[in-house]
């Protein structure tokens, strides 16, 4: 239990570190990753409230509703800029008009605000790492860069398959974890959370103009 | 359930990690093969650039040689026929057109196989045609060069090709740009040549296909390509052409 407390702490601190390296280096990064920033600077202070509401005992979960939308546009923008085949950016255009439909349908019949929206957490999760498929295989079609470690958008698109593959049957199965009080689901998502932001680090630092 | 979301997770995991050093891996071996396969290809191109190069050059040879044993000869046979003419209105005529005639033939000759390359080197090659090129157009042709040590760095082969570019560039100038002045600077340091000429024409940067002088440029390009050289052409802000050509040096 306390370990698990701790973990939490550490994956919400851990947003901390990629705020302050996207801030130093803000001016110097390319667009798609000035997206990253802003997504990450609006994704400090949600966890910082929740983190709180938590401390009180509150329910802070429409936080986390919330933060499904900013993080899937950010997601969606940073893709819709880093490619460079016009379907891989009809593909996105298309996910985002799914999304905004799927999310209505969810909220009409089947989530309301407040409980968790597993849904649209899953949708989200899916389409993401299709999108990191597409990433991939225009970098497999179009042989440009040699090192690909040294790509701030491989470093990214890596990032999010993982977390989202890594998530997936969390949020699938999260609203009966959540009955369950499972506290493995905090832990897999912390870690993964931590990871995720490590990411976010590397890939600023990977992508700043030198 | 808590045991089985924590194999399936960790699963997920394992199989979006192995995709992705899948991805590095295939990509960096494809990366490889791609460049190893565009490396030969570009080897074979220098390869036919080369043949073409010297099957041009003998050709030339050949030619300037035939002009220069053949028609020079006949030339100073005619010379010494009209030297035993009396001297008269009709043989100061034919004098000066045979003078100009075997000075135009000389000039071809030259064109054709720039002796003096062999003799003089690049620089004071170069310095020679604009010299003559100052003589026979209205254009301020100025030279200048910087250099280390002009006689050691570029090899036969090279300084024709150079010489070859810039005869080419010239008259390029001269026919197409209606240029008033042309800026020549050789730079040649111990690990690089550059070649900047200046003009303040028309400023030509892409010209048709069927463009007569289109022809020559390509022809530039090729030598280039030869020679592992670069060039970058940009239009000036107020008129004219700056075309900058550079040669890593062994």
């Amino acid at each position: 239990m306390g370990m698990s407390i701790n973990l939490h702490l550490i994956s919400a601190c851990s947003i901390v570190a990629p705020i302050l390296i996207g801030a130093f280096y803000f001016k110097s990064l390319p667009f798609a990753l000035r997206i990253l920033f802003i997504y990450v600077a609006i994704t400090g202070p949600l966890e910082l409230v929740a983190s709180v509401m938590s401390a009180y005992e509150m329910n802070n979960l429409f936080l986390f509703n919330a933060h499904i939308y900013i993080e899937f546009f950010a997601i969606l923008a940073i893709f819709f800029f880093s490619y460079d085949s016009v379907f891989w950016r009809g593909v996105v255009g298309v996910f985002l008009v799914s999304f905004l439909g799927f999310s209505v349908l969810s909220r009409l019949f089947f989530d309301a605000w407040d409980p968790f929206n597993a849904n649209e957490r899953y949708a989200e999760g899916l389409m993401v790492i299709v999108l990191c498929a597409g990433y991939y295989i225009s970098l497999l079609r179009r042989l440009i860069h040699r090192y690909l470690e040294q790509q701030p958008m491989f470093w990214l698109a890596s990032g999010w398959l993982i977390y989202f593959a890594g998530t997936l049957y969390l949020f699938l199965f999260s609203k009966e974890l959540l009955e369950l009080d499972s506290f493995q689901f905090f832990q897999i998502h912390a870690i993964l959370n931590i990871g995720l932001n490590v990411i976010y680090v590397i890939s600023f630092v990977k992508g700043r103009r030198l | 359930m808590n045991g089985l979301l924590i194999i399936g997770s960790a699963l997920m995991v394992f199989v979006a990690l192995i995709i992705v050093v899948f991805v590095l891996v295939y990509q960096r071996r494809m990366y490889e093969k791609h460049h190893k396969l565009i490396e030969l290809e570009l080897a074979d191109q220098k390869r036919l650039i080369e043949a073409e190069i010297r099957a041009t050059e003998r050709e030339q040879k050949r030619i300037a040689q035939d002009l220069h044993d053949d028609t020079g000869a006949s030339l100073t046979s005619l010379r010494f026929h009209i030297a035993q003419l009396q001297d008269s209105p009709q043989k100061r005529a034919m004098t000066k057109t045979l003078s100009e005639t075997t000075y135009k033939v000389r000039n071809v000759c030259n064109e054709l196989l720039p002796y003096t390359l062999e003799e003089l080197g690049l620089a004071d090659s170069l310095l020679y045609m604009i010299t003559r090129l100052n003589d026979t157009v209205e254009i301020d042709v100025n030279f200048i060069l910087i250099s280390d040590d002009k006689s050691v760095i570029l090899d036969q082969n090279e300084e024709l090709a150079m010489y070859r570019i810039v005869q080419e560039l010239l008259s390029n100038i001269v026919k197409y740009a209606e240029a008033s002045y042309i800026d020549i600077l050789l730079t040649m340091r111990e690990s690089t040549m550059k070649l900047e000429i200046v003009d303040d024409g028309n400023g030509i940067i892409t010209m048709p296909k069927d463009h007569p002088g289109s022809f020559g440029l390509q022809n530039i390009v090729s030598r280039l390509r030869y020679i592992n050289g670069s060039m970058v052409r940009t239009l000036r802000k107020q008129r004219g052409t700056t075309v900058e050509m550079s040669k890593s040096l062994k």
